[in-house]
């Protein structure tokens, strides 16, 4: 047991820890945290502060889960997973998704390895870094008319397709096969698709990348599973960091301030924080929300598909052959921002819950008919990006997720300031120093590199080993960078 | 150390609360000159060296609110709008802030800048909103300061 600020955090297995619902007044449920001892002796008080208001939101089932990589946030804590019984009132909360909706991670891998790219690496960063928009007010090379937009935000990675960006077989290949059927682009207000309109295809900055990935042998720890989703050693795959950018903020935005107003009036609903305002989902605002959430998802889906049709253009024109010879297909996208409704048994009983994951990801075990077909047999794929001068990690949801909502970790997570690195760490200086150590890097902002500085991070290696030791998610693959594009 | 604007007391970055986005604390001794160098923090938190920065074109921003802090939320939302949706990037503000009737607050903002220039100005991060996590505009007239946390 650990005795933190007069909080009892009682062991209950070698990486699974409990925090009961006496800790604060008003908690439904416990809070469930996986991690090492290191991991939850270093978490920040305020966590449990705020992981105990989402537990005091109405229809919360069973437990509020915190994942090794969890970090205070707003509202709720970064890393937390909370699933809600709609047909017992349950709620939905923006707040519990987080203001980039969708934010996630695509992996696309290639037929080509360093010896093929080793002398264009240079070449081809530079020409990624001109062909997608990225950092502070770029602007989408994508011309679109409002109902245009529109379309684009009821249909996600189908509309892109449609329109050019990308082929037909890459939505087998994104969760919910790049498409949140749900959408209802008439639920968005004006401000989103203005804010939507000029961003579409953009990469965005601070923690939102573009990299170049090396796979060697002795980083693959499921050869079978990693041969099955067309990996190999030395082989360069390319992974796309980003989310719904600012209209996603908007939709946000818009409808936290929407429930703020009448969450007790109408529904007699009162929030120990004002970040956590909920609704019912089943009421019509809920409904209101949750459609326009799932514009987000689709902005976010075909932000990425524009992005990987340029990712193909620009190998293409400098390896001088088409991308299907290439191999440049998607591996898979996965979202560590956003609600989901889905089935769980909870204490023998199966429940329709709404499961909201802010900072985690989904993670299901084999089966699960979420997971799109291709994939069902073995689990969904997991994408853990590490700062950009350490590893990410490929994985697969495997039996334990039952324990957790069907979610694991998202990345490694922050431990300095932005401010703060910027003071310790000089742009100029850690490009050069990344150029010597073998990762090209190419970026609008030296400044924003700074910030970025891998010593900012916490270790992603313990974060991904918690969760891989804990059965909630194995490890199929880890990749180096090689190059990367930041905003 | 606490920057000076071109008018107030200036703002200060804050390290201790928040890791993942960026905190700062604006300072002024009227409302209205807070209110300013709360946009010029959030400027700085997008562009070193605002004044580089040319004060060639002109915005004007008018926002309600029924509290003065909705109405700095509110004011800082329409200067991120205004780089989402017009790319734009002010090194000048001009604030006034009056009484509207017993309903509250509103504010009027004149917003001098130029389109953002990778090639003329230093970025640093894009923010994307702005958090109502502990916002708060306290003080009086002569000394108010408010707590302002980004979302990069």
């Amino acid at each position: 047991m650990l005795i933190l600020l007069f909080m009892e955090v009682r062991r209950v297995g070698d990486l699974e820890w409990t925090v009961d619902k006496t800790f604060k007044e008003g908690m439904k449920v416990p809070i469930r945290l996986f991690g090492t001892e290191n991991i939850i002796k270093n978490l920040d008080p305020q966590v449990y502060e705020q992981a105990a208001n989402v537990a005091s939101l109405p229809g919360i089932e069973k437990e509020v889960i915190l994942m090794p990589d969890a970090h205070s946030g707003y509202g709720a804590p970064i890393g937390t997973v909370a699933a809600f019984d709609v047909n017992n009132g349950g709620v939905i909360s923006p707040g519990m998704i987080g203001f980039d909706i969708n934010c996630s991670v695509r992996l696309i891998r290639t037929n080509l390895t360093l010896k093929d790219v080793k002398s264009k690496l240079k070449t081809v960063v530079e020409e990624l870094f001109k062909a997608v928009p990225s950092g502070v007010g770029s602007e989408s090379k994508v011309k679109l008319k409002e109902s245009d937009f529109k379309e684009l935000a009821d249909g996600g990675a189908r509309w892109a397709v449609e329109h050019g960006f990308g082929k037909k077989k890459d939505l087998e290949r994104i969760e919910l096969n790049g498409n949140a059927g749900w959408a209802d682009s008439g639920k968005l207000s004006k401000a989103v698709i203005k804010r939507g309109l000029n961003q579409i295809g953009t990469l965005g900055s601070g923690n939102h990348y573009l990299e170049i990935e090396h796979l060697i042998s002795t980083n693959i720890f499921d050869e079978e599973l990693a041969k099955e989703w067309d990996l190999f050693d030395d082989q360069i795959l390319i992974l796309v960091h980003t989310g719904s950018r600012g209209a996603g903020h908007q939709i946000a935005s818009d409808y936290m301030n929407s429930f703020a107003k009448i969450m007790k009036s109408k529904y007699g609903i009162e929030v120990p924080d004002r970040e956590l305002a909920a609704v019912p989902f089943l009421s019509n605002d809920g409904q209101d929300y949750y459609k326009a959430m799932g514009c987000g998802v689709n902005i976010s889906f075909a932000n990425k598909q524009i992005i990987l049709q340029r990712v193909r253009e620009v190998f293409s024109k400098i390896f001088k052959s088409d991308s299907d010879s290439l191999g440049i297909d998607i591996v898979y996208d996965v979202a560590h921002n956003r609600a989901t409704l889905e089935r769980h048994e909870v204490d023998g009983e199966d429940l329709e819950l709404l499961v909201h994951r802010k900072g985690a990801t989904a993670s299901y075990y084999p089966g699960r008919k979420e997971i799109p077909a291709l994939y069902r047999k073995e689990g969904s794929p997991v994408l853990i990006g590490g700062s950009m001068q350490t590893a990410s990690y490929l994985l697969v949801g495997s039996e334990n997720s039952r324990q957790t909502f069907c979610s694991t970790v998202h990345g490694a997570g922050r431990m300095m300031s932005r401010h703060k690195a910027k003071e310790k760490y000089d742009g100029k200086k850690l490009k050069d120093e990344m150029i010597k150590s073998g990762i090209y890097v190419d970026t609008d902002s030296l400044s924003g590199l700074a910030e970025e500085a891998g010593g900012a991070y916490k270790d992603v290696n313990e974060v991904v080993d918690s969760v891989d030791k804990a059965g909630i998610s194995k490890k199929v693959a880890k990749f180096l960078p090689l190059g990367v594009i930041k905003g | 150390m606490i920057k000076m604007a071109k008018r107030g007391k200036g703002y200060k970055f804050l390290d201790n609360i928040t890791s993942a986005d960026v905190a700062f604390e604006g300072r002024g001794e009227s409302l209205d000159s807070l209110f300013e160098n709360c946009a010029y923090a959030l400027e700085n938190v997008m562009i070193n060296r605002l004044d580089k920065v040319s004060a060639d074109k002109v915005k004007k921003i008018t926002v309600k609110a029924g509290d003065i802090d909705q109405l700095l939320l509110l004011f800082l939302h329409e200067v991120i709008t205004l780089k989402d949706i017009e790319r734009m990037v002010f090194s000048e503000f001009k604030v006034r802030i009056s009484r509207d009737g017993d309903k509250g607050y509103m504010l009027r903002c004149v917003c001098k800048g130029s389109k953002i220039d990778p090639k003329l100005h230093d970025t640093v991060v894009d923010v994307k909103g702005i958090s109502m996590h502990r916002l708060k505009v306290e003080g009086r007239e002569g000394a108010y300061r408010a707590m302002v946390v980004v979302d990069v």
